[in-house]
């Protein structure tokens, strides 16, 4: 379909050569423009992977991945899809000032990043982390820095994993009220993976991942595949 | 446990201890070739100051003494392999009848030798024209007679009649003036000057014509025995040596005590090798500590860049509750492995280099060297691995996982300790170096010998204070982005720069560490290739001091080589040819060596040093003389032995080519000069050779200087042939003199030093930079797939790796090479008494410099790209991770 962002097409991952089992088995799905869609799962699902497929960052082992409104894989990154990371994923030579400007300075819109990146911090509420060096931070911390860095160039798709996962409830709903306000004024997909049914809940649509398969829920219309 | 561990280090941190062995190899190859070298270096310094003395031991009788007895006591003193009897008789003179003149000579000396004397002592008597069987007459006295072989020459002997005996042959007696020492004379005593008449006759023959003068006036002959000593039995180091040779002769003495003299030449010379011997070992010490003390640094270094991924598998192990005694005896695995391997790799390739290049070099004698370099490879890879580990270990886990963080200001930045090191440094050069001290002291005839250690103090405190002082501007350069570094990272990142300089700025101490490693290997290639190449231009010039020029076709007065110039002058790799007169001629009743040069020409031949002369540069002195016809330079010591001032008038006596005997030529003075090529050490006269030639009537010049446009040897040895034939032309090359110098300079062999020296000075600079940014960029990797992960082209990636590249390479290199001149120059300075006469400049051997500065780009380069290229293959991995 030409008015996705992204399209997976029975997809599959194994890693090791294919000698490993499938991460990921004939998972077909989409990603529209402004979607706010949860990927659940137990841990080893494969949420990861999808995302990092979905992202262009890693290629499926089988199955076809497009990016009709995006262009094509080489193309995405930094402008138009950004990932935020499970695990601490901010450069650590760089202040958080300069990691939030990042993405801008590599898509050559260098002109204000750095008071761009300063504008994000202050709206999640962290301008005193500004010159803060990454191995600086808590773990939440450097979760929201990365989550602002993610949505400082505005894309129109970001994929983020388990970004609530070190905060607490009440700081994880300011968090995300945060980050639907800025992706809503920027029209960003949010996909975001996550244990949290809180945080799944404030999403239009969930995608449970199960020994590798995908099944889509739409909060108001329940279970569809 | 352990073996999953060391498994692990295989499989995941191969680079990085395959690095880290590297490294200790380096030095462990550097202390142990160091070693042998020091080892066998003092040991060919004896072999070859022993076989230059032509006779070990002069034995002189006293009149009337039992010659047996004291043959008999040579024996006994010390193992000796020839001993054989020299007659001495003291004549009025020599006179032999040319055409219708009569030529006579002043007093002089007639030897007996036996049969056998010549091939017993090759090195004393040396066959000009004619047969070493007969009567053979001296050179010089050969030309003051103008006789030949074939020619009678009357004896006068002193209150009897003279005694004619033909010449069968002419001779040089290089040796001269030890054959004619005099023996038992006070050690203060002015030495003798060798007659300038001597004959020498079978011992026969010379019985024959001395015999009734021994009875009649005994004073006037003498006998000795000339002794060579079994040499192979003598100890390898010159000290040592020196004192067995000296206690032999001290026995000898008390065995023959009023019976005989003994005048030891082997102890002699042994005695000056000692200083040479102390000087090679501080040339060691100066040019080699520096090595070694930076060859460790780079291990450290190199170990200290993977410090960031130990500190995380530590922390984890901590995390996981490993005990402080379990992680520190994991740790201790890395170190182990690494100077087993780097110790064993290093001891085989050291043995191999030093079994090519050392003849002398022997497994027995080098062991203690490899086992001490062995011992300080395991020394230093448990300082570089295992203490920072033992330090953590007493922080807590999180400020032990720390990487980047904002570096605090070392304390020794706080103290200004670099400052006052390099203060120290300049204050104690200026007074070592200007006080007129020596670092070397071997007084003539003491056992003992001293190195002035202080004079090691002020480089020692230099190269500390450089290094430090490098960390400290590095540091700020980077901190502030002051102007190399934001040109640099301008060059190599585009607009990317600003933020790659910031990153730059939170990893300098990581960068500061690359780039002072990278400044000090080049700093020490630089100062010894400098060093080296000054210290070998002076040897040349050394060697071009004794030989005259790199090919010198010797005449004498009765067979010049001037007239054989156009014989040669079409021979290929002949770029000048310069004659130059040496005659003799006789200040008061002195006979000394003049040589008549043309002032404005003689340069393109032979290189006259400044140091030649006294008072003014050697250009000006010959500008005076070219400009002062009857000019003449006389030698510091006669200007002091006849109290003369620039301006005298001097009256010398020279031999007219007419009738061949002696007459006045009035001379002025107008300079002093200390050396002259081909010129003895003493006194010697230097004049304008068209004055001399006019004065005498002889425009011959008995020498020719030939400056070479190529390979010297094979240019002698095509002039030899070419004059193959001719009576009284030897041909001599500078590399046949090198090895006869005595000076300190070139009896130290400095070549095969260096060449050690300057190929890890190569190696160290490109581990330093090359190395340390692999394994730096290795230990990052995890950042870099971030940068990938976030959207950085690889373009955008390499910026960031050619900034770090770019740094290390050009403050390495520029700081490098500033600190390695300075280095230098301070080694000149303190190691003047090295040099005979001292460099006027210092020696850039920018095709060294080229190289090496290449081999560090070339490292850095491959850094870079290796490193990109691995991380674009090992993005997706490190991505899971994420």
């Amino acid at each position: 379909m030409l008015d996705s962002l992204v399209e997976a097409e029975n997809i599959a991952k194994t890693y090791d050569g294919g000698e490993a089992p499938e991460v990921l088995r004939d998972i077909s799905c989409r990603v529209l423009p402004g979607d706010r869609i949860a990927v659940a799962g137990p841990s080893g699902s494969g949420k990861s992977t999808l995302l990092h497929i979905l992202a262009g960052l890693t290629a499926p082992s089988r199955g076809t991945v497009t990016w009709p409104l995006l262009g094509i894989r080489d193309v995405l990154m930094p402008a138009r899809v950004q990932v935020v990371f499970q695990s601490p994923s901010l450069f650590p030579p760089l202040d958080v000032a300069d990691n939030i400007a990042l993405p801008l300075l590599l898509a050559g819109r260098g002109e204000g990043a750095r008071a761009k990146a300063m504008d994000l911090l202050a709206r999640f509420g962290i301008e005193e982390l500004a010159t803060k060096l990454p191995e600086e931070l808590s773990g939440g911390q450097a979760q929201r820095v990365s989550m602002a860095r993610a949505l400082s160039i505005a894309p129109e798709m970001v994929l983020a994993d388990e970004p609530t996962g070190q905060l607490d409830s009440a700081t994880a709903q300011r968090f995300l009220d945060t980050v639907f306000e800025i992706a809503a004024e920027a029209g960003t997909a949010l996909v975001l993976a996550t244990h949290d049914p809180a945080v799944a809940g404030r999403m239009s649509r969930v995608w449970m991942i199960d020994h590798g398969s995908l099944f889509v829920r739409s909060q108001s219309d329940g279970e569809t595949a | 446990m352990m073996r999953l561990w060391l498994a692990g280090l295989f499989r995941h941190r191969f680079a990085r201890v395959a690095g880290t062995t590297l490294g200790i190899a380096l030095t462990v190859a550097l202390i142990a070739v160091l070693g042998f070298f020091l080892v066998g270096s003092s040991a060919s310094m004896t072999s070859r100051a022993v076989a230059g003395v032509p006779i070990d031991w002069q034995v002189e009788a006293v009149p009337g003494a039992d010659l047996a007895a004291i043959r008999t006591a040579i024996d006994k003193a010390a193992p000796v392999t020839t001993v054989d009897k020299v007659l001495y008789a003291g004549t009025a003179g020599f006179q032999a009848t040319t055409g219708q003149t009569v030529q006579t000579t002043g007093p002089g000396k007639a030897l007996g030798i036996g049969a056998l004397y010549q091939a017993d002592f090759p090195k004393e008597i040396r066959l000009l024209s004619g047969s070493l069987k007969g009567v053979l007459i001296a050179q010089q006295t050969a030309s003051n007679l103008h006789v030949g072989p074939g020619d009678q020459v009357s004896i006068l002997r002193p209150g009897l009649t003279p005694v004619s005996v033909t010449v069968t042959g002419v001779v040089d007696l290089p040796d001269a003036d030890s054959l004619f020492q005099g023996i038992g004379l006070p050690k203060q005593a002015k030495p003798q000057a060798p007659p300038d008449n001597v004959l020498l006759l079978p011992s026969a023959q010379w019985h024959q014509v001395f015999d009734a003068q021994s009875a009649a006036r005994p004073g006037t002959t003498r006998t000795q025995f000339h002794v060579r000593l079994e040499h192979g039995r003598l100890p390898s180091q010159p000290t040592a040596a020196f004192t067995d040779v000296t206690a032999a002769a001290h026995n000898l003495e008390a065995r023959v005590a009023g019976q005989a003299l003994v005048a030891n030449n082997l102890g002699a010379r042994l005695d000056a090798v000692r200083g040479d011997s102390l000087y090679a070992m501080v040339l060691f010490l100066f040019l080699g500590l520096p090595g070694i003390a930076i060859a460790a640094a780079v291990t450290a270094g190199v170990g200290a860049s993977g410090a960031d991924r130990r500190r995380a598998d530590r922390a984890l192990l901590r995390i996981r509750g490993a005990t402080s005694r379990r992680i520190l005896g994991l740790a201790a695995v890395e170190p182990i492995l690494a100077a087993v391997a780097g110790g064993a790799i290093a001891l085989a390739a050291a043995a191999g280099f030093a079994r090519l290049a050392l003849p002398s070099f022997s497994a027995g004698a080098a062991l203690g060297s490899g086992l001490g370099a062995l011992a300080a490879g395991f020394a230093l890879a448990f300082a570089v691995l295992l203490l920072p580990v033992a330090r953590a270990l007493r922080r807590d886990v999180t400020g032990d996982r720390r990487s980047v963080g904002r570096p605090d200001t070392p304390w020794w930045q706080r103290a200004w300790l670099d400052l006052l090191l390099l203060a120290a440094a300049g204050l104690l050069f200026w007074q070592t170096a200007n006080t007129g001290y020596q670092i070397v002291l071997a007084p003539e005839g003491v056992p003992a010998t001293s190195v002035d250690y202080k004079a090691f103090i002020a480089p020692t405190l230099f190269w500390a204070g450089s290094a430090l002082f490098l960390g400290r501007i590095v540091s700020v350069a980077l901190a502030r982005g002051l102007g190399p570094v934001r040109w640099i990272t301008i060059a190599t990142s585009g607009p990317l720069a600003p933020v790659v300089r910031r990153a730059l700025t939170h990893q300098r101490r990581r960068i500061t560490l690359g780039v002072a490693m990278t400044a000090l290997a080049i700093a020490f290639g630089t100062s010894t290739a400098i060093f080296n190449a000054t210290y070998a231009g002076q040897a040349r010039v050394d060697a071009e001091l004794t030989n005259g020029a790199d090919v010198t076709v010797f005449g004498t007065m009765a067979h010049p080589a001037s007239p054989q110039r156009d014989a040669i002058k079409d021979l290929p790799g002949i770029r000048a040819i310069v004659p130059m007169q040496h005659r003799y001629a006789y200040v008061g009743t002195d006979l000394q060596d003049l040589f008549g040069i043309n002032p404005a020409t003689i340069n393109q031949a032979t290189h006259l040093s400044n140091a030649y002369f006294r008072g003014a540069s050697a250009r000006r002195i010959m500008e005076r003389l070219k400009s002062t016809p009857d000019g003449v330079l006389v030698s510091e010591e006669t200007v002091k032995d006849f109290q003369l001032s620039l301006g005298d008038r001097i009256n010398l006596r020279l031999m007219n080519a007419k009738d061949h005997q002696y007459h006045t030529v009035p001379f002025h003075f107008i300079g002093v000069a200390r050396e002259f090529p081909t010129a003895p050490k003493d006194s010697f006269l230097v004049a304008n050779a068209s004055y001399v030639a006019k004065m005498t009537a002889d425009p011959a010049a008995e020498d020719l200087l030939v400056r070479a446009s190529g390979d010297s040897a094979a240019l002698a040895r095509a002039i030899g042939t070419r004059l193959a034939g001719q009576p009284g032309l030897t041909v001599k090359d500078i590399g046949s003199v090198t090895h006869i110098i005595g000076s300190s300079l070139t009896s130290v062999n400095l070549a095969s030093l260096t060449t050690i020296e300057l190929a890890f000075a190569v190696l160290m600079a490109a581990a330093s930079a090359g190395l340390m940014l692999a394994l730096g960029f290795n230990d990052r990797r995890r950042a870099f797939a971030i940068l990938t992960a976030i959207g950085a082209r690889p373009r955008q990636l390499r910026a960031f790796l050619w900034a770090e590249g770019g740094l290390v390479f050009w403050l390495g290199s520029l700081l490098g090479l500033l600190i390695g001149t300075i280095v230098a120059w301070m080694l000149v300075k303190l190691l003047t008494g090295v040099f005979d006469p001292p460099p006027e400049t210092l020696i850039l051997p920018l095709a060294y410099i080229g190289a090496m500065l290449l081999a560090v780009g070339a490292s850095v380069i491959a850094a870079v790209r290796l490193t990109h290229a691995g991380e674009r293959k090992q993005v997706t991995e490190m991505l899971r991770e994420l």
